[in-house]
């Protein structure tokens, strides 16, 4: 990729208020908590998310990366992504999709983290 | 009498239908039954009660209302009949008696006594007995006024050791009873009514009288007195009146007084549930802040799983590149060694120069290892990059927050339900309390003081007023003497109504007095016997009773007893119930709630030996956790015929049920 | 398990008083008026053992005194 990577990392409109309503609803203690935990379960699925709908901004991605951690994790697990796009904007994408997945299954009922470390695991 | 059998059917505790076989055996004419609480057991004493004479006696002897004797399991299930059959034998002749109460059928929920339809039936020997000959014929066998003195609880025995204490409130009651039971109703009834007739001739006698010449004065006179007489009876049921509604308010506020004690424990349990329910708060706070710490990082373990297959790719792949180069390196130095010989024209050890074949052989190992060198890469930077991701992907590792998490949320249910049950019980108590406030208590104390002085005010009031009574019927018969002698003959038939009347009521009125005063004396007598079986002490004379119905221990030297035990004291009581159950009737069944746990073994042992002798049957209601059986009853267990035991079901129902004995 | 030992007692109680101090009241009199007390002893009612009682005294000073002033 030659395109320079992003500096903030961001949602799309919809799922940052589904992220509002998260930390509202106490399952999270900060956004950015919800938004990782979003990261993880998005690459966990292995899914190739599209781009965003209405982009909003949310954290500078020093904040939510500080170890680099996320970075190697999706250029360990999404090589071929990587070709296409630059990582925090995959990471953004990958965001995205995870909040949408918590909070709808925080709206069905209590979200099951036990069970989701579990699925993770298994896969 | 010997009871047979008791079925009672939602009786109190008992929901459904329950039954007790009575000891047939004369000889072995004891029952024991063991029960926790008072609850079961003194229910069935008022089984027996209610059957016999429809009463069942709560506390302060006052009656339970109906629908409150409806086990209230079976109250809810909208079962609202209730029973007691009892089947004994009296002057050898056998009775069936049967009570049932059962709700009005325009009545939907019974609220109040009157919402219940009662029927009595009894036969004897098969044949049955009209429905208002069966008081009568109850009372021939088992009289209601002393039936206290045969069914007796725990709180009887108390109230007669209060009495002992002489001029204390209780004793002042119980002497009322007691006069009541022992006056035999038929002659105070007697008197009662003679007295009125007297009175109502009197009036007439003087009505006529004062017409008469010369006699207008005794006439006046006589109608003086008998306005008087009228006007103090007047008095005398308005503070009798007085006197009962002073009394029930006195209860009531002893009652309240009662409860208020239970308070201070209720206050203490409320301020552990407030600290438990405090520890719950926190404890929830702390999980729940663990929980989100532990989800800041949950991350980490959804990767760290999907991560391990590409840590293995990588650690494979490191491993192999890591081999390579250490081989690399091995070619690479056999290479140096070879060219080191051949530069060295000598062989190294033995220092001969080198020969032309070695020369060659060794020229083309050179060419060999140079030929695998070449087909070997320079990997080092790619090992280098592999193990630079591999120590990336290392980093990134799991917190255990699958488990961690398992255990956080049940720690957080747990302190929840915690939590919950904690308000229940703030609520439940905070419920009880309410209405409880202290300064209303206090003013209860105040007005329960005064309710007791009230009476005894009252009482002695009565007391003057009916001296007062006597002194102008007194007045009266002499007034009705001097009528008599100049009475003239149209007015004889008046006059000698009067003398009838009065001479009557007199029997009648000196007759009880007498009669209480034999009856007194036979109480003595046998309570005395009882007392000398049951004390300890052999060298005691026996008891007297004085004219409170107080009781003195008369030691050996014919002297009053001042300083008596606790022990002693009960037996006291004891001996002076037997002596007016055995006065009021011949020998029949006793049940009586025992006070074994506090007697001492010596006074206990002749207890147990004593009554079975003087009763036809004797149940014993006892305390199943106070004593041990094997020692505690070991005097009576050779007359033991039946053993019960009535278990706690729930709050609101419990069994009874025969064991071994 | 009779009351009538009491009963007995109550009525020869009774009849001692009697002797003692009214010997001149017919003892006939004094049973039956015991007997229709005896009889009512459970009754809270007195209208019934009082009109018998006051029947009872009237018949005997009817039969005592026949000609004298309707009492």
């Amino acid at each position: 990729m030659s395109t320079s990577d992003l500096i903030n990392v961001g949602l799309s409109e919809a799922s940052n208020d589904k992220l509002d309503e998260l930390k509202e609803m106490g399952v999270f203690a900060d956004k950015i908590d919800g938004y990782r935990f979003g990261v993880s379960l998005a690459l966990a699925h292995g899914v190739v998310p599209g781009e965003l709908v209405k982009r909003e901004n949310l954290f500078n991605v020093g904040s939510l990366d500080p170890d680099q951690m996320l970075r190697q994790a999706v250029e360990a697990l999404m090589p071929q992504q990587l070709e296409q796009i630059t990582v925090y904007r995959l990471i953004e994408r990958l965001a995205d999709w995870g909040v949408a997945e918590l909070h709808a299954q925080a709206k069905a009922g209590e979200i099951d983290f036990p069970a989701l470390l579990e699925e993770a695991a298994s896969k | 009498m010997k009871l047979h059998k008791l079925t009672a059917r939602n009786f109190m505790p008992y929901k459904g239908e329950v039954s007790v076989d009575f000891p047939a055996d004369d000889y072995r004419n004891v029952m024991i039954v063991f029960g926790e609480n008072m609850r079961g057991k003194t229910s069935l004493l008022n089984a027996v009660r209610w059957a016999f004479y429809g009463q069942a006696l709560g506390r302060h002897s006052r009656p339970i209302p109906l629908q409150l004797i409806v086990n209230k399991d079976a109250a809810a299930e909208d079962d609202w009949n209730v029973e007691a059959f009892v089947t004994f034998d009296a002057d050898g002749r056998q009775y069936e008696l049967r009570r049932t109460a059962s709700r009005r059928s325009h009545v939907a929920t019974p609220a109040k006594p009157e919402d219940f339809q009662v029927a009595v039936h009894l036969t004897r020997d098969g044949v049955v007995i009209a429905g208002d000959q069966i008081e009568a014929e109850l009372d021939q066998i088992a009289p209601e006024q002393i039936s206290r003195f045969f069914l007796f609880d725990g709180e009887l025995l108390q109230e007669y050791e209060e009495l002992l204490v002489e001029g204390s409130e209780q004793g002042r009651l119980i002497k009322e009873s007691i006069e009541e039971v022992l006056g035999v109703p038929a002659l105070t009834r007697g008197r009662a009514e003679l007295g009125a007739i007297l009175k109502s001739a009197t009036k007439r006698q003087s009505q006529e009288m004062a017409h008469i010449q010369g006699l207008e004065k005794q006439a006046q006179h006589t109608q003086v007195l008998t306005a008087r007489l009228e006007s103090h009876e007047t008095d005398l049921n308005r503070l009798q009146e007085k006197l009962q509604s002073t009394r029930t308010d006195r209860n009531e506020l002893e009652d309240a007084l009662e409860a208020a004690a239970t308070v201070i424990t209720l206050k203490a349990k409320l301020d552990a549930a407030r600290v438990s329910a405090e520890e719950h708060r926190s404890t929830l706070q702390r999980k729940r802040s663990e929980r989100h710490d532990l989800l800041a990082v949950a991350w980490q373990d959804m990767l760290d799983a999907k991560l391990e297959a590409k840590r293995t790719i990588l650690r494979e792949r490191q491993k192999r590149l890591t081999d390579e180069l250490r081989d690399r390196s091995r070619i690479e130095g056999r290479i140096e060694d070879v060219k080191k010989a051949l530069d060295a024209r000598e062989c190294p050890t033995c220092h001969q120069a080198t020969p032309e074949k070695e020369r060659d052989r060794l020229g083309r190992e050179r060419g060999e290892l140079e030929a695998e060198l070449s087909r070997f890469s320079d990997n080092t930077q790619a090992l280098q990059d592999v193990s630079a991701q591999l120590a990336a992907l290392n980093g990134l590792r799991g917190n255990k927050a699958q488990e961690r998490l398992v255990q956080l949320d049940k720690d957080l249910r747990s302190a929840e339900v915690g939590l919950q049950k904690a308000e229940n019980e703030i609520e439940r108590i905070q419920e009880q309390i309410a209405g409880q406030d202290t300064a209303e208590l206090a003013r209860k104390r105040v007005l329960h003081q005064e309710a007791l002085k009230e009476e005894g005010r009252l009482s002695n009031e009565i007391e003057s007023v009916r001296r007062d009574i006597q002194k102008v019927n007194d007045e009266l018969a002499i007034a009705r003497k001097a009528i008599e002698g100049l009475a003239p003959a149209r007015s004889k038939r008046i006059t000698l109504k009067v003398r009838l009347a009065a001479e009557l009521e007199q029997c009648f009125g000196v007759s009880i007095d007498r009669l209480r005063d034999e009856l007194r004396k036979r109480v003595e007598s046998l309570s005395s016997d009882a007392f000398k079986a049951m004390t300890t002490q052999k060298a005691y004379r026996g008891l007297t009773i004085n004219k409170n119905y107080g009781l003195d221990i008369i030691d050996s030297q014919g002297r009053p007893v001042s300083v008596r035990s606790a022990g002693a004291e009960q037996i006291v009581a004891l001996s002076l119930i037997d002596g007016l159950n055995r006065t009021g009737r011949a020998v029949g069944p006793v049940i009586m709630d025992t006070p074994l746990a506090r007697l001492d073994p010596g006074h206990r042992d002749n207890l147990l030996s004593y009554l079975p002798t003087v009763t036809s049957q004797l149940v014993l209601l006892v305390h199943g956790g106070e004593i041990r059986p094997e020692t505690d009853l070991a005097a009576v267990k050779a007359r033991l015929g039946a053993t019960y035991r009535i278990e706690e079901i729930s709050d609101t129902q419990s069994k009874i049920e025969r064991i071994a004995v | 398990m009779k009351m009538s030992d009491e009963e007995d007692l109550a009525l020869a109680t009774l009849l001692s008083v009697r002797a003692e101090i009214a010997p001149d009241l017919d003892e006939d009199l004094l049973r039956k008026a015991y007997a229709i007390q005896r009889r009512h002893q459970f009754s809270d009612d007195h209208a019934q053992s009082s009109a018998a009682m006051e029947r009872l005294i009237d018949e005997i000073v009817g039969a005592q005194q026949p000609d004298g002033d309707q009492g």
